[in-house]
């Protein structure tokens, strides 16, 4: 246990009044130095996670250790976390400098050792030479800095970020995801971050965790949730995918219905039924022949290096992502043939008939 | 939005003429009530004639009555004394209620809050009655402290000072919890966390964050008690027994019992200009607070 | 409901109309209010109306004197008011700002029987009645009721007296306290004010709310110096818990004064109307009805209705009556002393 940093144990969290735990036996285990996305569509719990481990909302049972220390009875302002938070709340009635020495003022930092550590701490996140700005005169991006600069200047144990990029529009956001990424590595802090955008969870994250309705589907590493998705929830939430169920026929082997036998590589049992998906880029252009499902182009959205291409077969559509440096690019109302591998059919689930 | 720039322009430029036909109706009310009283006051102030009717002479003998007399000057002075009581206590005890129904994530919190300003809804007359019958001589506190032995003779609760002290405070409390309402904008529940998780305990989250940003809202309840309790006459003349001599109750003695109107004007005059070096100052301060 | 409201509002207009078609002479009165005002309608308007049918008296109350007045000066280019009934202090006021009119006894006859000290600013304005100061107190806490002015300062009465005295009620208590210690009150008012702050310790209210007769009905204090007419009707109508003792040093009245306004559109109405309210028959009819003591000097009352106005046959002869054009003239002062020299040291 004591070789992670962090441990979420069976954490429960039941509103009063609420029919159903907001937050369902909740358990996770996180490595110093790790960044954990908690990824969910809204209401599953994942915000309320993050405020548990805080400390601003009191679990109604489970056990959350920091470093080794049992800190679920552990007081807010003693449990030396940072906190990013969605509208960043500075204090609005204090300077840029003022907030980042906020922290180390509460700790009783003496007053000339402050002002380096403010300093450095506004230098990390560029914003070194407005130290004397209202916050208010801030633009948003520079008040995400600020916030990342107060949280970070305290040296926490943990870093807490909730939504840190949804106040951001579109191209700041790409800048600050790379930044916050940059900072967390070059600082070590552990931190767990709180999102609802896939893209920011599988590109930020050294481990994600999707839940859905207070429990977590599926935890691991960006590559182990996109390719290997544990069901179809997690499945579905992240990326796109073609869903394909059927019978199994042979080892390996299932009859999809509308289009055919699909082989696939996992063990399942004759007879039964399952469900199987393929990422759509996963599809190559091919002749005829195994594994693959032919039809006719009826639309086509070009994107630059990808061209997504979507066909209909047997009464069932496919969805194709294509490099469009892969020699001869489909037009609309050609027939093409999509081959999958079977070793890129991913197995989700497995029913008996 | 450059793009809508134009066409918006055109709109704000036909909007202003709109804005300024739908302001004259208030325009005239405000002169008629406001302005023109106000003038008439200040011309009734320099009257010669007694009835400090128009037309007549002007002289500043009546200025010179009222800031000559160094009575005026210690009912100013009792006022100013007066005003900045009420104001303290009422401030002081406005804010954690004011602070409790901001914060307050309970469904209750809209009928507390009217609650809390509901005495609003009965005048200030009435109430100062009711407190003449819990702080009199024979009131509630009176009864029960004789009740209890604990007094022989009645302690003099009313009629007085503290009587209406007290009186204007609670009269005035609604005033004051309204204010700080509208006044605590800036407070933020997510500031709060934000100072915790930075190692802040309760008390110095109060101190540092919730203190300094309710300030504004603490200012204009206290301004707004100060001048209303400094221009107020009914309750320091029933509640002070007519032993508390305020600009108010001199202004109505002048007014209505010697008839002195001029005088009466001028020490009008003078409560408006203590009225507006108080304001003035106010003002600066909150410039201060949230430059 | 609408049909109700036409109806009436036809009764109005039948009623206006009647009036016009007798084509009566509207007369405005403005005067006192509350019981003042009932006993004036019953016993002064009615009677003189039912002598008059060809005038219309319309009486209105007012809050004070000083609101009629404001209302006098307002209007003064074009008055509706043809009478005023306002207190002397308020009259000579007006006087001075030339409101009310001169009368004589040509138009006014009964002038010649008012005593000299009535005939107010060369016959502008004329005393009608008096309403004597006196002491009230609670017929259940106060065994033995007050005879003198000066059992004001009694110890027993600490905290329980109210004394309402920064307007008429303590300018009219200064020459009754001044006689009382053989002062004149021109010379000097320094024994009066000296006398106040004898029982100015057991006074529990200077401002006594409501009034000054609430407060002892209510058993709040014990005494209470109040005016003599309405305390006596109190004391009738709400079962005898209010006593009045007239001290025996004598008073003097609150002095009631009626006046013609200048540029009345009905002068001559006005003229027979305050001939009306000064004559014996009238003011007798008052002072027995509402305990205003009357001016008329043809007026005897009955030894009953004098002790009821006056107090015993000595405070009777006892009975003061003041130059009030002179009076006017310390006014303010007087209550500017009683306000600095007494109340805001008690």
């Amino acid at each position: 246990m004591s070789e992670h940093h962090v441990v979420v144990d069976n954490l429960v969290k039941t509103y009063p009044g609420a029919a159903t735990p907001s937050v369902d036996h909740v358990s996770f285990a996180l490595p110093k130095g790790e960044m954990l996305a908690l990824l969910g569509p809204s209401g599953c719990g994942k915000t309320t996670i993050l405020r548990m481990i805080a400390g601003l909302i009191e679990p109604t049972s489970g056990a959350i250790q920091l470093n080794g220390r049992e800190i679920s009875q552990t007081p807010v302002h003693k449990r030396n976390m940072g906190m990013v938070f969605q509208a960043y709340a500075l204090f609005p009635h204090m300077t840029v400098a003022g907030n980042v020495a906020f922290g180390l003022e509460m700790r009783g930092i003496p007053h000339s050792e402050r002002g380096p550590k403010v300093q450095r701490a506004l230098d990390m996140v560029k914003l070194g030479h407005l130290g004397d700005r209202r916050v208010t005169q801030l633009s948003g991006g520079q008040q995400q800095r600020c916030a990342i600069a107060r949280s970070l200047v305290i040296e926490p144990e943990l870093l807490l970020l909730d939504e840190p990029l949804s106040n951001l529009d579109a191209k700041l956001r790409d800048e600050m995801r790379d930044e916050i990424r940059e900072i967390q590595s070059r600082t070590g802090v552990t931190a767990i971050f709180v999102t609802h955008d896939q893209d920011e969870a599988l590109s930020m994250a050294d481990r994600l965790a999707v839940m859905s309705a207070g429990k977590i589907e599926q935890i691991g590493t960006p590559r182990e949730i996109f390719d290997a998705p544990a069901n179809e929830f997690v499945a579905g939430f992240i990326g796109a995918g073609n869903f394909l169920s059927g019978r199994v026929t042979a080892p390996g082997e299932a009859e999809i219905e509308g289009l055919g036998p699909l082989r696939f590589e996992a063990p399942a049992r004759i007879g039964s039924q399952v469900n199987l998906m393929v990422r759509p880029h996963r599809f190559k252009l091919a002749a005829p022949g195994p594994n693959a499902f032919t039809g006719q182009v009826d639309s086509l959205v070009y994107r630059g290096q990808i061209l997504t291409l979507g066909i209909s077969v047997g009464g069932k559509r496919l969805t194709a992502d294509l490099h469009t440096h892969a020699g001869h690019l489909p037009a609309k109302g050609e027939t093409v043939t999509l081959a999958v591998a079977p070793g890129d059919v991913t197995f989700l689930s497995e029913a008996a008939a | 939005m450059s793009a809508t720039g134009a066409p918006a322009q055109q709109i704000t430029g036909s909007n202003r003429f709109m804005l300024l036909i739908l302001l004259v109706p208030g325009l005239l009310a405000l002169m008629t009530t406001f302005l023109l009283p106000m003038i008439w006051l200040a011309r009734a102030s320099f009257s010669t004639s007694s009835m400090a009717a128009f037309g007549g002479g002007m002289t500043l003998e009546h200025y010179h009555a009222a800031l000559t007399d160094p009575f005026y000057w210690k009912v100013a002075m009792n006022t100013l004394s007066l005003g900045v009581t009420v104001s303290f206590f009422a401030v002081i005890l406005s804010y954690p209620i004011a602070l409790f129904l901001t914060r307050s994530t309970s469904r209750w919190r809209g009928v507390l809050t009217a609650l809390a300003v509901a005495p609003l809804l009965t005048s200030a007359v009435v109430r100062t009655y009711g407190w003449m019958v819990i702080l009199g001589d024979r009131g509630v506190i009176n009864g029960t402290l004789q009740a209890l032995s604990l007094t022989t003779d009645p302690v003099r609760l009313s009629n007085n000072t503290f009587g209406a002290t007290v009186a204007l405070v609670e009269i005035l409390m609604p005033y004051s919890i309204l204010a700080m309402l509208a006044g605590f904008g800036r407070l933020n529940p997510q500031l709060e966390e934000a100072a915790s998780m930075l190692g802040a305990s309760k008390l110095r989250v109060f101190w540092r964050i919730i203190l300094p940003l309710s300030l504004p809202g603490i200012l204009t309840g206290a301004l707004l008690v100060f001048v209303l309790a400094i221009s107020a006459f009914v309750t320091p003349r029933l509640m002070g027994g007519g032993r508390v001599f305020v600009l108010g109750t001199e202004v109505f003695q002048e007014a209505t019992v010697t008839l002195n109107w001029p005088l009466a004007a001028a020490l009008s005059v003078v409560l408006l200009a203590l009225f507006s070096s108080v304001i003035v100052i106010y003002q600066r301060a909150l410039r201060r607070l949230e430059a | 409901m609408t049909k109700r409201l036409s109806l009436s509002l036809l009764a109005l207009l039948a009623a206006s109309g009647a009036a016009h078609a007798q084509d009566k002479t509207p007369l405005n009165v403005v005067g006192f209010s509350g019981v003042f005002a009932e006993n004036y309608e019953k016993f002064i308007i009615a009677p003189f109306e039912a002598a008059h049918p060809d005038i219309d008296v319309i009486y209105q109350p007012s809050k004070n004197s000083a609101e009629t007045l404001a209302l006098l000066t307002l209007q003064r280019s074009d008055p509706t008011v043809d009478v005023a009934l306002i207190d002397v202090s308020v009259a000579i006021k007006a006087n001075g700002e030339g409101l009310f009119a001169t009368l004589d006894e040509a138009s006014v006859p009964n002038l010649a029987d008012q005593p000299d000290w009535a005939r107010i600013d060369g016959d502008k304005s004329i005393a009608f009645s008096q309403d004597n100061l006196t002491i009230l107190y609670n017929t259940e806490t106060v065994s033995e009721p007050p005879t003198s002015w000066t059992d004001l300062a009694d110890p027993k009465y600490k905290g329980k007296i109210a004394a309402k005295l920064a307007d008429t009620r303590g300018v009219i208590l200064i020459p009754i306290l001044n006689k009382i210690a053989g002062a004149d009150y021109k010379d000097s008012i320094d024994p009066a004010i000296e006398l106040m702050n004898q029982f100015a310790p057991n006074v529990s209210t200077w401002e006594p709310a409501p009034d000054c007769y609430a407060v002892v009905q209510s058993g709040e204090v014990d005494l209470s110096i109040c005016w003599n007419g309405r305390s006596q009707y109190l004391h009738d109508t709400q079962g005898g818990i209010i006593g009045v003792s007239a001290p025996k040093e004598g008073s003097i009245g609150q002095t009631n004064t009626i006046n013609l306004v200048e540029g009345s559109a009905h002068a001559d109405a006005a003229k027979a109307f305050i001939n009306y309210a000064l004559s014996a028959e009238a003011q007798a009819t008052f002072a027995e009805q509402s305990f205003y003591g009357p001016v008329n000097s043809k007026v005897e009352l009955s030894p009953e209705i004098a002790e009821r106005i006056y107090g015993s046959p000595e405070a009777q002869a006892a009975q003061m009556s003041l130059d009030w054009p002179w009076i006017a003239t310390v006014y303010s002062e007087w209550i500017q002393r009683i306000n600095r020299e007494v109340i805001a040291f008690n």
